[in-house]
């Protein structure tokens, strides 16, 4: 029961990381319509930027942080102005595009800057785990846990009452009667992408403190894109929700199934689960239902 | 029009790139017509997920045995030149690479990783191309293939592994039991059948194998299963050493750190010990390289003499740098000069193609590398050199590994149909 | 638009892929061109020749499932695992004729496509492209977990090819064998888009209700538009295995198969054309690149080692995004312009 329960308890810890990754995603295909598949290397800029002031250049945390975030929203911005704002009103496809060629451009200028070493950041979070009874749990987890809860609760608000959210959410439906209706479809292109970008960095940050800075981070990303088709593409709540069962289903499985098949379940359970939930829910568990007309 | 804007800035940059080409090129030193060249292949990982755990070496130090045999004056005035190709740890740029290096003529190839090697091993093969690297499967000593290796593999390894535990092994009353977390790739699995068997024979418990993925988020299932079989040893054998600092932390949650005995696998060693982590502090390891603090080696000495010519030396500690991994690299070029120069020696410039270099390396009799690696014997049927390795301790604030054991020569062996036997 | 002075008077004239006297001769004198590559061009350009029509094979499957009928895919890397795999195990361990085995390993990974396939009637758009990554990663997970059959994650040997005792062994050689191969499926692919099926699949792929609406029945036409892809995806992983020699998993990775969407997209979607000019352009602008760093390297010694390397990639990326700002519709649209623009020439401007 015990080995139980800490398994679900380092799965729910493992999605919590995979729904920062997820929100980010979300949050951009939810007010540009653009299904974002570099986030996993911009999670990974994030990490490598927060590496050079701390550790390479040796300043304290809390400035560095301030700096690596200040950067992280010039990325987000860059990256949108130059890249996807000119193709406000192109096929999603070309879009789609122009992100996975971005992972490429990404790991370059990363790898031209600091290098193919796999590096650590000093330890900022203590390692020592928290005891609960016989269950233990690491603290980067459980700050990103806390993390991801706090951004879900801000952002659905953001989106339910703030006019700015309110107009990204209508630019998503449809650019054009967005546009009509005075929206500035720019703002709300570079707002979401500013904002996918900071949190990517934060979970960048938590990820790199457990796993070490190195130019496979990004292959994170990947594994958040079972959790935002589970959760539904729109939704924010549904990231959460799909990060989380999925971090348990990979714990879980790699605990109880693993030994019987020889290993790597974890690899592959996230997506037979995804498969058959939408087999039953084509738009995911809080996706939203398209109505479609002729 | 800002589409025709675009348009424009790419065909400015496809062009730019185009004319840059010749330009580079000329401004590069160009070696005079009419010289005598041999040409070799060099496939590597400048970039790709390999290279995070070739750390801080530089092409310039691996090319270093080249550049320093042609001034001094090459093999009886004959250049080496290396071309060489960056493949990403992709197979189809490994295959690309390999038909460009036929193409330019090369008559041997330093494939550095196993994946490269098993990839070109058919080809190079069939075109009658020697391969030789530090790259071992059971596979890649297969003595129809022209794949040469300097490096037990890790069926060796773990042999090894198993047959230091047994020896050193005083309680009378049980078994000891060795588990392994790797990563889920052939470094990790394909050794597991021959150990088991060897394991039986001589009486240690193996087990449980637990896979955890290239980057680990949470080895917590892996640990806890591990936990309950209650090992006495733990191997990590991943291909780069952070994902071993990061199984050591979930240890050290679970509070099993001190519990067990961590046995590094080769690659962990090899990588550069800045990676490592205080937690890694007293880990074993075990490798068949050498360390550029073994100044007790005369062949490392003689890698500082080569390379002090030419690599500018590190802050730090006045000398080259260059660590575990570069130390099998190096060693494999000076291998493979050897094999030319035997070559040359006898059926001279103008004959030396493929065939002739193979037939140079397989008259290779317990050849000494000057104690950089154990002697080297390959032939007909034989086409690894040796299978010794060390055993190390992390030395973390020394920041090395302080060599525990002499050259050991591992219990299981290649026979002449690349089977593998136990003694 | 038709060239001037030409005009259909039969139905055949009007079907007619290749039309005017002009056309036959560029077409013949592509057709030698490629043909007597061997002779002129280095073994390098043999080989990455070879490649190239082996990827094209697989893109245009894609260009049919996703180009013609709209339904996305990322599981062609796996399915092209599946046809390498058939091939080898059928050829090396049953003693099948290649000449066999490749149509085959094309109708066994039809049929894995098809399991794949039934969600697409109820799942859509970016969903279903989450459904293929996920066939892509079951089907290497079980490549890995049947070590009898295949090897395990240590692959296989695929042995060369070999048709009545005529052994393939060299690049020249197994060119005159994937080329032809490479001609016939592009033959096939452009026209099926011709056929009543190729009309079902444009009207899925436009508004499936309407589609529906009209008679046609969405899940077999989506079942068929999913075989057919795997279908050429397989004789794609058949033709893979005789090439290298060996196959294991990592050959198929889903890096792969989304750039060979990217082909599609790139080429321009809902073309045969497109798929060959994207794949074409894609793998030239990769050679290029791949060119420059030994280049950039001899040129700049005082570079870190993974500089020139990662300077190719830099210049790979950036190529594509600006590509795609200035031709979001892809390159074939670009041909259809200066087509046009080349025949109403001089009223063009």
């Amino acid at each position: 029961m015990t080995t139980f329960l800490q398994l679900v308890l380092s799965g729910i810890m493992v999605g919590a990381i995979y729904s920062l990754v997820a929100i980010g995603i979300v949050l951009i295909f939810k007010s540009t319509g653009i299904f974002n598949i570099a986030q996993g290397a911009i999670l990974m800029l994030g990490a490598y930027i927060l590496f050079a002031f701390l550790v390479q250049l040796g300043w304290p945390l809390w400035i560095s942080l301030i700096i690596t975030f200040f950067l992280a929203v010039a990325a987000g911005y860059i990256i949108e102005r130059l890249a996807l704002r000119p193709l406000i009103g192109q096929s999603f496809l070309a879009a789609f595009m122009v992100t996975l060629a971005l992972i490429g451009l990404l790991e370059g200028l990363i790898t031209l800057v600091w290098g193919t070493f796999g590096r650590r950041y000093p330890e900022f979070i203590p390692p020592d785990p928290i005891h609960l009874g016989p269950l233990v749990l690491s603290q980067e987890y459980t700050w990103s846990f806390f993390i991801a809860m706090g951004l879900i609760v801000a952002f659905s608000l953001f989106f339910k009452y703030h006019p700015l959210g309110l107009a990204m959410r209508a630019v998503a439906e449809d650019h054009q009667v967005a546009q009509s209706t005075g929206i500035s479809i720019k703002t709300a292109f570079s707002l979401s992408w500013v904002i996918g970008t900071v949190i990517a960095t934060v979970g960048g940050i938590l990820l790199a403190t457990s796993a070490g800075v190195t130019i496979s981070l990004g292959t994170v990303g990947l594994k958040a894109m079972p959790v935002v088709l589970l959760g539904g593409l729109e939704s924010i709540p549904g990231a959460i929700v799909g990060g989380l069962i999925i971090g348990v289903l990979e714990t879980v499985a790699a605990g109880y199934i693993d030994p019987y098949v020889g290993g790597g379940v974890a690899e592959v359970a996230p997506f037979v689960f995804m498969v058959l939930i939408l087999l039953v829910k084509p738009y995911g568990l809080f996706g939203e239902h398209r109505i479609e007309r002729i | 029009m800002k589409q025709k804007k675009y348009l424009v800035l790419l065909v400015s940059l496809l062009a730019a790139v185009v004319l840059a080409t010749p330009v580079l090129g000329a401004c590069a030193p160009q070696a005079p017509a009419k010289e005598k060249v041999i040409k070799i292949g060099y496939l590597l990982d400048l970039t790709g997920p390999v290279s995070v755990s070739l750390g801080k070496n530089t092409l310039a130090t691996w090319l270093t045995p080249y550049r320093d045999l042609n001034d001094r004056g090459g093999i009886n005035g004959v250049r080496v030149e290396p071309m060489w190709e960056d493949y990403a740890f992709n197979v189809d740029r490994a295959v690309a690479a390999y038909k460009k290096f036929k193409d330019g003529g090369a008559v041997v190839i330093h494939p550095i990783t196993t994946l490269a090697a098993e990839a070109i091993q058919p080809l190079s093969t069939r075109d009658r191309i020697p391969l030789v690297g530090n790259s071992t499967t059971d596979k890649l000593v297969d003595p129809t293939q022209w794949h040469y290796t300097l490096s037990p593999s890790y069926t060796q390894m773990f042999a090894s592994i198993i047959k230091y535990v047994k020896d050193n092994w005083k309680d009378t009353s049980r078994k000891p039991r060795i588990a392994q977390i790797a990563w889920d790739a052939p470094i990790g699995r394909g050794h597991i059948a021959a150990s088991e068997a060897y394991a039986k024979q001589i009486g240690v418990d193996l087990g449980p194998w637990e896979f955890i993925p290239l980057i680990p988020l949470d080895t917590t299932p892996n640990l806890l299963r591990i936990k309950d079989a209650k090992p006495d040893f733990v191997v990590l054998q991943f291909g780069n050493n952070i994902s071993a600092v990061s199984v050591l932390r979930d240890a050290l949650k679970l509070g099993m750190l001190d519990k067990v005995t961590w046995i590094n696998g080769f690659q962990n060693v090899n990588a550069a010990v800045s990676n490592w982590e205080a937690i890694g502090d007293g880990t074993l390891g075990i490798s068949d390289t050498i360390f550029p603090e073994e100044t007790n080696i005369p062949g490392v000495n003689a890698l500082f003499d080569t390379l002090g010519k030419y690599i500018a030396p590190d802050p730090a500690t006045k000398k080259p740098y260059f660590d575990g991994t570069t130390g099998l690299i190096l060693r494999a070029d000076l291998a493979v000069i050897e094999a030319l120069t035997r070559g040359v020696n006898k059926v001279g410039f103008e004959k030396l193609d493929g065939p002739a270099v193979k037939d140079a390396l397989e008259t290779f009799k317990d050849y000494d590398l000057k104690g950089l690696v154990a002697p080297l014997t390959f032939g007909p049927t034989k086409r690894q050199g040796q299978s010794s390795m060390r055993f190390f301790q992390l030395d973390f604030k020394a920041k090395q590994w302080k060599s525990q054991t002499n050259w050991i020569q591992s219990p299981a062996q290649y026979d002449d149909t690349g089977k593998i036997a136990f003694k | 638009m038709l060239p001037c002075g030409t005009f259909n008077e039969t139905y055949a004239q009007d079907m007619a892929i290749v039309r005017t006297r002009l056309q036959w001769g560029l077409f013949i004198a592509a057709i030698i061109g490629v043909l007597t590559l061997p002779l002129y061009a280095s073994g390098y350009i043999v080989s990455t020749t070879i490649a190239t029509g082996i990827t094209l094979i697989a893109v245009m499957g894609l260009a049919i499932v996703t180009g013609y009928c709209g339904q996305f895919s990322l599981g062609q890397a796996g399915f092209i695992g599946v046809g390498a795999y058939t091939s080898a195990i059928l050829v090396s361990q049953l003693h099948v004729p290649f000449l066999i085995a490749v149509p085959v390993a094309g109708v066994v990974a039809a049929l894995v496509g098809l399991i794949f396939a039934i969600p697409s009637l109820r799942i859509k758009g970016f969903y279903l492209v989450m459904v293929t990554i996920g066939a892509h990663f079951i089907i290497v997970w079980t490549i890995i977990h049947l070590p009898k059959l295949t090897g395990g994650a240590d692959g296989m040997v695929a042995p060369w090819a070999n048709i009545g005792g005529f052994t393939f062994d060299s690049d020249t050689k197994y060119f005159y064998f994937v080329i032809p191969v490479v001609i016939l499926m592009t033959f096939l692919a452009r026209n099926i888009g011709r056929t009543r099926v190729g009309r079902a699949f444009v009207a899925i792929r436009d508004n499936d209700l309407a589609a529906e609406v009209m008679g046609i029945n969405l899940f077999s036409y989506k079942m068929l538009a999913f075989a057919m892809s795997a279908f050429y995806a397989g004789i794609a992983g058949a033709l893979w295995g005789p090439f290298l020699g060996r196959i294991s998993p990592e050959h198929f990775t889903l890096l792969d198969a989304v750039w060979y969407l990217g082909m599609v997209i790139v080429g321009g979607m809902g073309s045969i054309l497109g798929a060959v000019l994207g794949t074409v352009f894609l793998r030239i602008l990769r050679e290029v690149v791949s060119y420059l760093t030994p280049v950039v390297a001899t040129a700049f010694p005082a570079l870190e080692r993974f500089a020139p390397a990662t300077f190719g990639s830099i210049v790979f990326a950036l190529a594509v995004i600006v590509f795609l700002i200035a031709e979001p519709r892809g390159l074939s649209h670009r041909w259809e312009i200066f087509k046009a623009s080349y025949r109403l020439w001089p009223f063009s401007r």
